[in-house]
């Protein structure tokens, strides 16, 4: 059913083998409960091995030149396996804005850092929850001299417990202006999230030193959550395919009433349901992130995969522990842990309902 | 006819009585400070177990536990209507009885129904005062829908039957002091004719019980281990080798109570859930937003119309009629409506529902909640258990094909 190139799906199965190595479910599940560490350094070594920090960041700068289409693979890959590395947070969400605001002066530091994987962003656009696409309420600049200073505050923040860097949108004299804040420069305190496999936070700033990315940039801020949006589907849609075979796995298994559970009609249609909803959602994020590397305007697409997206990693997450029962209640099963980056992602860049507005004005109604 | 125990001034007299119960013994629902996390959560720390207990005790001194329960067991020997306003009264008022749901709702119904008169005079009273504490030993690891696939066994050794094998996902056994267990004592025969229930003591030598986790992080269930308990034969609960209709009666108890709220319990007949999401959508504004008065409206039918056939079911009970497979009628609606709170909480939070501040206990309570609301659907019989007893029993509709049914049990293919 795929239509992946060769070169995709290679790549793709690369980042599938490193994962499986490094990160077993078992091993992200401590991480999770906070028994061991991401082993140190594994990021740097994640970027230089397979690239995959500067998967999308030009050659000139030292990443890989990937299009957006191989970003939402590998992001797949990341779906599926919950490792804990910052890769939507800081190679993806993190990395896009520069791309998007195409400042060469200025980004050339940043991406170089992020494409050696010596370094990792962040992107703090929100403020508040419910407010798709993100609105700007509360957070200024104003330009002192040659460089600008921010104050306001940020939420919802992925960062993986800490970034090197965060991209923070801000109101200015010249409407909204996209800004990279270090992070010594930064206030910041960590969120409790339901999603045990990846920390938030909420950061704040007071007259804290910005360097411009881009000003009077609504059509940048747009452009990047509209990638936001499909990145996160991507990555979304991972996470339900691996969450269809671990219900198709055990529904093999499982014995009661002297048969294999999956002969019941009612699982069997339960599995069946779940691959029509993944292959549909499945499409419609490989379809946007298409779209977007070939620089199309992407809003009803982005919108489209991440409805399609997060309902079905919702739904199947939910029904997975239904065909465990009581086993996939517990804390020690995985089942939850997708399930708790299911809803985590749902409200995130957007919820299907935000992305259904949304639509339909795109759409001129 | 002797005095009538039911007559419109008695029954006022006794609304006013629980009304000034509640209005000096209870908390108010809008008074409590953050509430529980879910009723699945409930009844897990100890705090919660001794409010529990102080609340049932003050109850039942007051009269006012087991209205509808014989009086020689220590019940009051009320109607049903009495229960009725007992619950219109509650209304509004925190129940803190999810402890006592197993013991009330599901353990005592089997041993007024099954037991011995020792055993009814022994331990009803006890239960109804929030004195003795039950639990349900029915699944094991490889006997969960089909319960009937157990294989914890039970020998006979003179007066005495001794247990060996494991229960699983057992609520409160962590508190309990008695349990009504499910063993085979005949592996020769087809599954559903070899099984024996029995009282069992969680302090005896052998038992062992280990705390388990679940996925929103309580601990209110366990895996119990049984390692040679002997248990004497006065606790056998009906028929040796005839269990299984004692186990089907403890099942559809359980469906109705969880569902529908029974057992003499007493539940509010408030939309408890309706009220704390409409207070929700006020906050965060949506109140106003069509899609939102819309699902918020569904949610109130919903709630109300369970509450409506919970009341009708506890009074069709009280007639003389066990629980027929309708209960789990209740239990399917009730799971359903806890799961559409669940989801409409966090569409209503958005991201504030999946990422809180340490002070924000509103959005942790949601989180919770919808965390526990997939145990709520498991429990007690899965949906799709459900549909089939529906399907099956009270349609009438062909019964799927049961390789096992008829094969002795030591034949049947397990996991
Ligand atoms: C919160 C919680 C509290 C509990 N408390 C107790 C307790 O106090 N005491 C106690 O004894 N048990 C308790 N249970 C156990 C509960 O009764 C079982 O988990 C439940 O009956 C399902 O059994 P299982 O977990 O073995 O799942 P399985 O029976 O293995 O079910 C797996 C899947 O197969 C499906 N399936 C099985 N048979 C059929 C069929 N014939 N047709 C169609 N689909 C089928 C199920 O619907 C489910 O989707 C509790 C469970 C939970 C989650």
């Amino acid at each position: 059913m795929s239509v992946m190139t060769e070169e995709r799906e290679a790549l793709k199965a690369a980042v599938a083998d490193y994962l499986d190595a490094t990160f077993p479910i078992d091993k992200v599940h401590r991480i999770a409960n906070g028994k061991e560490d991401v082993p140190a350094g594994e990021w740097t070594k994640a970027a230089q091995g397979l690239g995959l920090a500067g998967l999308v960041i030009p050659e000139e700068f030292g990443g890989q030149g990937a299009s957006l289409g191989e970003l939402g693979a590998v992001l797949q890959e990341f779906g599926r396996t919950l490792a804990p590395l910052p890769m939507l947070s800081s190679a993806a969400l993190g990395t896009v804005p520069f791309l998007v605001c195409d400042n060469a002066n200025v980004s050339k530091p940043y991406l170089e850092a992020l494409a050696a994987g010596t370094a990792t962003a962040a992107l703090a656009l929100s403020e508040a929850a419910n407010q798709w696409p993100a609105t700007i309420n509360n957070t200024t600049a104003t330009p002192s001299g040659d460089t600008w200073s921010i104050t306001g505050s940020k939420s919802f923040v992925l960062d993986n417990g800490g970034a090197d860097f965060y991209i923070v949108s801000a109101s200015t004299p010249q409407g909204p202006g996209i800004f990279v804040v270090d992070a010594a420069d930064v206030q910041r305190t960590d969120l409790n999230a339901m999603d045990l496999t990846r920390k938030q936070s909420a950061i704040s700033l007071n007259n804290a030193k910005a360097t411009p990315l881009a000003i009077n940039a609504q059509e940048q801020l747009t452009k990047i959550q509209n990638l936001a949006a499909t990145l996160v589907a991507s990555e979304q849609i991972g996470g339900a395919d691996a969450i269809l075979k671990m219900m198709v796995e055990y529904a093999k298994m499982r014995v009661q009433f002297g048969r294999i559970i999956g002969s019941f009609q009612a699982i069997k249609h339960m599995c069946a349901n779940t691959l029509v909803e993944v292959e549909q959602a499945r499409g419609a994020a490989e379809d946007a992130a298409d779209r977007a590397a070939e620089g199309e305007d992407i809003t009803l697409s982005a919108s489209l995969a991440k409805i399609a997206c997060s309902e079905v990693f919702s739904d199947a997450t939910l029904t997975n522990i239904r065909v465990h029962g009581g086993i996939g209640y517990t804390w020690e099963h995985p089942a939850h842990l997708y399930f708790r980056r299911a809803r985590s992602t749902n409200a995130l860049f957007g919820t299907p309902a935000q992305h259904r507005e949304a639509l339909l004005v795109g759409l001129g109604y | 006819m002797t005095t009538a125990i039911e007559t419109p001034a008695n029954l006022e007299e006794f609304r006013l009585k629980v009304r000034d119960w509640f209005s000096s013994n209870a908390t108010r629902e809008d008074a409590e400070a953050s509430g529980e996390s879910s009723e699945v959560e409930e009844g897990e720390t100890e705090d919660f177990l001794v409010v529990a207990r102080k609340f049932q005790n003050t109850l039942y001194d007051a009269g006012l536990s087991g209205l509808s329960w014989p009086k020689e067991y220590g019940g009051q020997g009320l109607t049903m209507n009495h229960q009725q306003v007992f619950n219109e009264e509650a209304s509004g008022y925190v129940l803190p009885s999810t402890p006592f749901m197993v013991t009330l709702g599901m353990c005592a119904p089997t041993i007024l129904q099954y037991g011995t008169e020792e055993q009814r005079k022994r331990h009803i009273g006890p239960m109804l005062r929030g004195d003795e504490i039950w639990c349900q030993l029915f699944s094991e690891p490889g006997a969960g829908s089909d319960v009937a696939g157990l294989t914890t066994k039970a020998v006979q050794d003179g007066d005495e039957w001794v247990i060996n094998g494991q229960k699983v996902w057992t609520s409160g056994a962590h508190y309990a002091s008695f349990g009504l267990i499910v063993t085979r004592t005949n592996p020769d025969v087809p599954k559903h004719k070899g099984i024996t229930m029995f009282i069992v003591d969680m302090k005896a030598p052998g038992v062992t019980v280990r705390p388990l986790r679940q996925m929103s992080g309580a601990s209110g269930f366990n895996e119990v281990f049984f390692d040679n308990v002997r248990v004497p034969a006065t606790a056998l609960v009906g028929v040796v080798d005839q269990g299984w209709t004692a186990a089907i009666g403890t099942l559809m108890n359980e469906r109705v109570s969880i569902g529908a709220g029974g057992g003499g319990l007493g539940r509010g007949t408030g939309t408890v859930q309706f009220d704390r999401l409409a207070e929700l959508a006020t906050s965060t504004g949506a109140i106003t937003d069509p899609v939102t008065r819309n699902e918020l409206a569904t949610i109130w039918v919903k709630e109300r119309t369970l509450a409506i056939l919970g009341d009708r079911m506890r009074a069709s009970l009280k007639s003389g009629n066990a629980p027929g497979p309708e209960g789990s009628i209740a239990k399917l609606a009730g799971s359903e409506l806890g799961s559409r709170v669940a989801d409409m909480a966090m569409d209503l939070l958005a991201e504030s529902g999946q990422a809180w501040n340490n002070d924000d206990e509103e959005s942790l309570r949601w989180a919770t909640n919808v965390l526990a609301s997939p145990g709520g659907a498991i429990a007690g019989g899965t949906p799709e258990i459900m549909r089939n007893i529906l399907g099956e029993r009270s349609l009438g509709l062909p019964k799927e094909p049961q390789l096992d049914r008829d094969m002795p049990f030591k034949e049947i293919r397990t996991n």
